[in-house]
């Protein structure tokens, strides 16, 4: 039945490539990968001296590669570059040929296994979460632990644990690949990816000293990356100190207050009453808070949650600060001008340092930056 | 820089702007002009930069050619267009040694102009151009560029190959490989290793979405963008819109050489007719203006291009950090929508997004039916989170680029990670 198809598309191809050509595309649109490949391959026996044949062959090894059938699409490929050496396609041909050939090895002995390795990448393309094949690709490396690519595919699974977030599951596939990287290069990759988990976990200085020590065997764009990699630990290290400084700070402030507000009431039960009390710009302040966090977030979900916690943290420093004041008051009768200056120097770094931890969450810093120095987008 | 050709032994005539004074002469940045006869378009240059002048016969200490780039100008079947500067930024011969195939036996003289760099009017670089008309389509061609002195010395380049791009008439299935990227700014390790992936993919030509660089004013992040593209861009011409990055300044202007008025422009390259769009002017009103006007007569007279493509920064939707540009919404959506354009490429946000086909801001059944919008800003800068709306078909905080494989009849794209992992796939037929 199989036979009886080609023999069809071949007719069809060797009385008209044009129509031939669009009718293996039309199978592809359809999902027949297969019937495509072998309906562009008929185009190409049928019509070899036509401009139709190298376009053919090379769609047919793009489509042979998608059905995983590497030693094909390698076959493919070389009478590309054979036969049509001054086309468009032969030095496309003559790249893919040798990266094929690297993966199914030289007399085809991985082409299974890279067949199946590439079938799992196409299917977790597109996918935000490809447990099945984070699990398939994992088994088949195991299963074959001398294929040549098996780095490369601890490489891909210690990269896709660590998008999503799984930043420990990566570690242990990036040492695995570590362990058993054939090549200089991947073993080197492989080592700055288990640096960049350091970086990730917030190991500052761990990643420091992994990044120093792959400096030796770092060419020029592995240096680069290592010098990217020290900008971003040092951006993120001096973030990291801000944020500390701030939420050390913010504590302070606020064991501070409670001390006052003991001081202040003579008992911790007066100082929680006069603390629970919501002093008026409390009230003022909470639906304009709700408002402003309301707007933003239909603007920009992403905005929205700096605005959140700034009108959050804001509202618990006004009622904090006012509820302060007000018992103050109450106790004393006047506040003093050196503590009416120190509530308000310790107010506003407090709002400073507030706002700073919400940006800093919501990850909008850059943005802020961007939008400071180049405008505003319309 | 912009519009200009040389055939080998073409007469250049013309040569207006304020460096006609004479060599002595303190060199004027007000702009200029040189129109080619063989070639049929006149070269440009901005307000900032000098006027072009033919390559003379003067030697700086090191005229060693360096940040090699192709470019178009005129029609990439039949055009091509060399940019470089050298190590002395002196050196005013510019001359170009090309051939069919592995020959290098043809010779032509390219312009060369200088601009301010920079804040301080101290850094001037000096742009040397060749620009080759009346080459075959889908043809091989090899070439050298820098200077030759009369007694023989040559300073010229390692030889590169290009390849122009194919005459759909002759050759009606003749495949285009085109690489889209955007956003690499300041991160030029990851523009790197993206360079390589595209590489690897021997793309036809290279689409820039803008913000190539963090300050346009700043020549060390040019000279940078340029160094790491090297390996790409003396063999790929590259195309590109401006980004807000890119501040329309003179160096953006003068260093890439692009089709038309290097801001709203649109050229064939195979089946795909791409139109390329400024949507971050200086006078923003443009957007609605002379940008609209353009984009609207230019697919009017395109409307029967098997594949339409548009190219800007901004994009008209977004999940990320930046968000739908409701601007561009409004101005340009319904072009798109009335000439069925296929896909708009965008960066600005940096991740990556592929919509849902889409026409006046509803879900579409089939890409048949609607324009997808894609965000490919990950060549380098800082990721954004990727966020997700009714409209997002699949999106990625990743590093990364694209690559379309256009055919008579059917567009394949690929979207891949710096590491080469594949992030998506997707295919339209018609």
């Amino acid at each position: 039945m199989h036979a009886i198809a080609i023999v069809i598309a071949v007719m069809i191809a060797g009385a008209d490539p044009d129509a031939g050509f669009h009718a293996a595309e039309q199978k592809l649109a359809a999902g027949d990968v297969a019937g495509a490949v072998d309906a562009f391959v008929a185009v190409a026996d049928s019509a070899p001296g036509s401009t139709w044949a190298d376009d053919a062959l090379a769609e047919a090894a793009r489509g042979a590669e998608q059905l995983g059938q590497l030693a094909r699409a390698a076959q493919l490929y070389r009478r590309i570059a054979l036969q049509y050496p001054d086309s468009r396609q032969a030095r496309r041909a003559e790249a893919r040929l040798a990266d094929l050939v690297a993966e199914i090895g030289l007399h085809g002995e991985w082409a299974d296994v890279a067949g199946e390795h590439e079938r799992i990448l196409r299917a977790a393309a597109g996918r935000a979460v490809p447990i099945l094949e984070l699990g398939r690709l994992g088994a088949l490396i195991h299963a074959h632990p001398d294929y040549p690519r098996a780095t490369v595919g601890r490489l891909w699974i210690g990269d896709t644990w660590m998008r999503l977030g799984e930043v420990d599951e990566a570690g242990r596939w990036y040492d695995d690949a570590a362990l058993h990287a054939r090549t200089p290069i991947d073993r080197w990759r492989a080592k700055k990816a288990l640096a960049d988990v350091m970086l990730a976990r917030g190991d500052y200085g761990d990643a420091e000293d992994a990044y120093a020590a792959l400096r030796g065997g770092a060419g020029r764009a592995e240096a680069q990356a290592l010098d990217e990699a020290m900008r971003v630990l040092s951006t993120r290290r001096g973030r990291w100190r801000y944020q500390l400084g701030c939420a050390l700070f913010l504590a302070l402030a606020l064991a501070g207050a409670i001390a006052i507000a003991r001081r202040d009431a003579g008992s911790w039960r007066s100082a929680g009453r006069a603390l629970a009390r919501p002093p008026t710009e409390v009230l003022f302040a909470a639906p304009v808070a709700v408002l402003l966090v309301f707007l933003a977030w239909t603007n920009d979900p992403t905005v929205g949650v700096a605005v959140a916690y700034i009108a959050g943290g804001g509202l618990a420093l006004a009622w904090l600060s006012g509820a302060l004041l007000v018992s103050a008051r109450a106790r004393r009768g006047a506040v003093s001008l050196a503590r009416a200056l120190a509530h308000a120097g310790t107010s506003l770094a407090a709002a400073v340092a507030i706002a700073y931890l919400a940006i800093m969450r919501a990850g909008i810093w850059d943005l802020l930056v961007e939008t400071f120095a180049h405008g505003h987008d319309r | 820089m912009a519009r200009t050709c040389f055939v080998a032994a073409a007469l250049l005539v013309g040569c207006g702007g304020p460096n006609d004074a004479g060599p002595d002469a303190a060199p004027v940045y007000n702009g200029g002009s040189i129109e080619i006869p063989g070639c049929g378009y006149t070269v440009t240059t901005p307000m900032g930069a000098t006027a072009p002048e033919m390559g003379s016969s003067v030697f700086g200490v090191d005229p060693t050619p360096r940040m090699i780039h192709l470019g178009l100008t005129g029609d990439p079947r039949t055009t091509m267009v060399a940019s470089w500067r050298t190590m002395d930024e002196t050196t005013a011969a510019t001359t170009i040694k090309y051939g069919k195939g592995t020959a290098l036996d043809q010779t032509a003289t390219g312009i060369t102009f200088t601009y301010e760099a920079d804040f301080s009017g101290k850094v001037i670089p000096r742009v040397h151009e060749a620009h080759l008309c009346g080459l075959d389509p889908d043809t091989t061609y090899s070439y050298q560029v820098g200077s030759i002195e009369a007694n023989g010395t040559e300073h010229l380049s390692p030889t590169y190959q290009f390849r122009t791009a194919p005459d759909v008439t002759a050759d009606p299935s003749a495949q285009v490989v085109i690489g889209v990227v955007g956003d690499c700014r300041g991160a030029y390790d990851v523009w790197g290793q993206i360079i390589e992936q595209v590489q690897a993919k021997s793309p036809d030509l290279i689409l820039f979405s803008g913000d190539m660089v963090e300050l346009g004013q700043i020549q060390t992040n040019w000279d940078a963008f340029f160094e790491a593209a090297e390996p790409l861009l003396t063999k790929v011409p590259m195309v590109s819109a401006l980004g807000n990055h890119e501040v329309n300044a003179v160096n953006y202007y003068a260093q890439l050489a692009l089709p038309g008025d290097e801001e709203d422009y649109s050229l064939d390259y195979g089946r795909a007719h791409i139109v390329v769009l400024n949507d971050s002017p200086d006078d923003i009103s443009e957007i609605a203006g002379k940008a609209k006007t353009f984009l609207s007569s230019d697919l009017a007279a395109h409307s029967t291009a098997t594949w339409k493509l548009a190219l800007h920064h901004r994009a008209l939707y977004s999940s990320s950090t930046h968000g739908s540009q409701t601007d561009l919404q409004q101005a340009w959506g319904p072009i798109y929508d009335q000439y069925g354009v296929d896909f708009v490429l965008n960066g600005h946000d940096h991740d990556y997004e592929r919509s849902k086909p889409l026409k006046a801001g509803a879900v579409q059944a089939s890409m048949a039916d609607g324009t997808v919008y894609l965000v490919q800003g990950g060549a380098g800068a800082d990721l954004y989170p990727a966020g997700t709306n009714a409209f997002t078909e699949l999106s990625d905080s990743s590093h990364g680029a694209t690559v379309l494989t256009i055919g008579p009849s059917r567009l394949d794209a690929v979207v891949f990670r710096e590491t080469g992992a594949t992030i998506d796939s997707f295919s339209k037929t018609k």
